[in-house]
């Protein structure tokens, strides 16, 4: 990258403000957002907190959810003077197994953490807001394989999901040299990597050791 | 000597009178350093294997894995399996499951073909109440110490415990610093005392295989790394070392484990904090001390 490309890069916090702005006028009042104690939800969380911007919270507990990430999710509430619900789901329990044959069904998916965000989302308001959208990498026997959201018609909107905030993404120098680094290593995914490139922005970020946050149901089967 | 520790390279003595009120402070272990250039990481851990598994079989007993469903019994499970010694696995099943962990461990029990038994076990009993004698009785600052205890007393035969990986981690700022070989000595106190045949830290059970893990590409890169990009540890890095030797293994998203038992775990490790202070067992060293220690070289 030339000092004059590098100049005119755009920053990814700065995006992410943007972002959080033209939702508020999309949604023509304050959003819900869905926090589940994960980085990005809590990025989607300060990018509204950091700008003053009107917004609820939701909290979703799961039986079997990463505790680590639910109790993360309140205490950063309450430093922040942020009041929540918490949305509580059992989802062992039949009629929530059901919901999930249903929509398998219907959407024709089987990937299971796109079923759980799909549950969710299904059964949340319009101004539901989610903190998916980013591009996720893998790598595999040398190459490196993108994946995105949108294979799926997202029945709510995605925070991440903006053309700007993804291309500046994968230009930003410490995912280039995950990937530089992904066949040598051989790293699986860019997960934990990108949890650093936030820190660069948000320093007091801290870092989780998880996958989607599914992992743990009984019905996951969908191991990375 | 203990049966745990017999081996060319670890010695421990209890420096003058060995007491029972304070016999944590004058348990010692010594690591020599080691005898030539270590081979890679994957050849040191499969002699490690093997030298256990020549241990096991003189005493006549069945090797016996701890496997936890994580990245480091999976790891020292496929040593064992590439040097073709039968063994068993126990799972301990609690209350509070990480199910992805469980999953890991059936797939790989399942394709492998390897004897498992399952132990149920009740953590929540354990912390509330059986886990005090043990407190008392070692000194106990950490639950998972009396928890290794208590998988040692009912695990049979040669029991190993794919513990002791090192993990190195930058406390300040480009410092970076690592256990010191023989932290978290509890359970070997524990095997010593009551004659134990078994193995608690595979990853240090010879100066060689700690030296290559230190000194492996893989963890070079993290070491070059951890201070521009901000790796608070090595731990997911480690994942990718032992992928490069099995490329089968596939990467955990967890801490250590225990944070599944939330609320009751952190409780208790206070109760235990303020009984018999904090991390008293844990000793954090150098990475350049270290590595100077087990080559016996200068290094700058």
């Amino acid at each position: 990258m030339s000092i004059g490309e590098a100049l005119s890069q755009p920053d990814l916090k700065k995006l992410i403000y943007r972002r959080a702005q033209q939702l508020v006028e999309i949604f023509k009042g304050p959003p819900i957002l869905y926090f589940s104690g994960g980085m990005k939800s809590e990025l989607m969380l300060r990018a509204f907190i950091e700008q003053g911007l009107k917004f609820s919270v939701r909290i979703i507990k799961y039986d079997q959810c990463i505790w680590a990430d639910f109790k993360r999710a309140m205490l950063f509430c309450n430093s922040n003077n942020v009041h929540y619900e918490t949305v509580h789901k059992n989802e062992n329990s039949s009629s929530y197994l059901q919901t999930l044959e249903d929509i398998k069904r219907t959407y024709k998916i089987d990937n299971f953490a796109d079923l759980f965000s799909l549950e969710m989302m299904l059964t949340s308001p319009p101004q539901a807001l989610f903190a998916g959208g980013l591009p996720w990498l893998l790598e595999s026997n040398g190459h490196i394989k993108e994946l995105k959201d949108t294979q799926i018609d997202w029945p709510r909107i995605n925070f991440f999901a903006d053309d700007k905030i993804t291309n500046t993404y994968l230009n930003e120098s410490l995912i280039e040299e995950w990937q530089i680094l992904a066949s040598f290593i051989p790293f699986h995914d860019n997960k934990y990597w990108e949890q650093f490139l936030f820190k660069q922005y948000w320093p007091d970020l801290s870092t989780r050791y998880r996958w989607s946050g599914f992992e743990n149901f009984q019905s996951y089967e969908d191991l990375p | 000597m203990s049966p745990s520790l017999a081996n060319n390279f670890i010695h421990y003595d209890w420096s003058g009178n060995r007491s029972r009120q304070n016999h944590l402070d004058k348990f010692h272990i010594h690591y020599s350093p080691v005898k030539g250039q270590p081979h890679s990481f994957l050849q040191e851990s499969l002699n490690v294997a093997q030298q256990i598994y020549e241990v096991a079989q003189a005493k006549g007993l069945e090797l016996s894995l701890l496997m936890s469903g994580g990245i480091d019994s999976e790891f020292m499970a496929r040593c064992f399996l590439r040097i073709e010694a039968p063994f068993k696995a126990y799972y301990f099943q609690y209350q509070k499951n990480m199910n992805y962990d469980r999953k890991f461990l059936m797939d790989f029990i399942a394709r492998n073909q390897i004897p498992l038994e399952i132990i149920h076990f009740d953590e929540n009993i354990f912390l509330e109440d059986e886990i005090w004698s043990y407190a008392q009785k070692y000194k106990i600052h950490e639950p998972f110490a009396a928890f290794d205890i208590r998988r040692f007393e009912t695990v049979p035969g040669f029991p190993v415990m794919a513990s002791g990986d090192i993990v190195l981690e930058q406390r300040r700022k480009g410092e970076i610093t690592s256990f010191e070989p023989g932290s978290l000595r509890i359970p070997q106190v524990y095997l010593e005392d009551h004659d134990k045949p078994a193995v608690y830290q595979f990853f240090q059970y010879s100066p060689e295989i700690m030296l290559a893990f230190l000194t492996d590409p893989i963890i070079r890169a993290w070491i070059e790394r951890a201070e521009r990009v901000g790796f608070p540890d090595s731990r997911h890095w480690k994942q990718y070392l032992f992928r490069s030797c099995f490329p089968e293994i596939k990467p955990r998203y967890k801490w250590t484990g225990y944070e599944r038992f939330g609320d009751l775990y952190l409780e208790t490790q206070a109760k235990l904090t303020q009984l018999y202070g904090y991390e008293k067992d844990i000793v954090h060293i150098p990475l350049k001390n270290l590595i100077a220690q087990l080559s016996k070289t200068s290094i700058n």
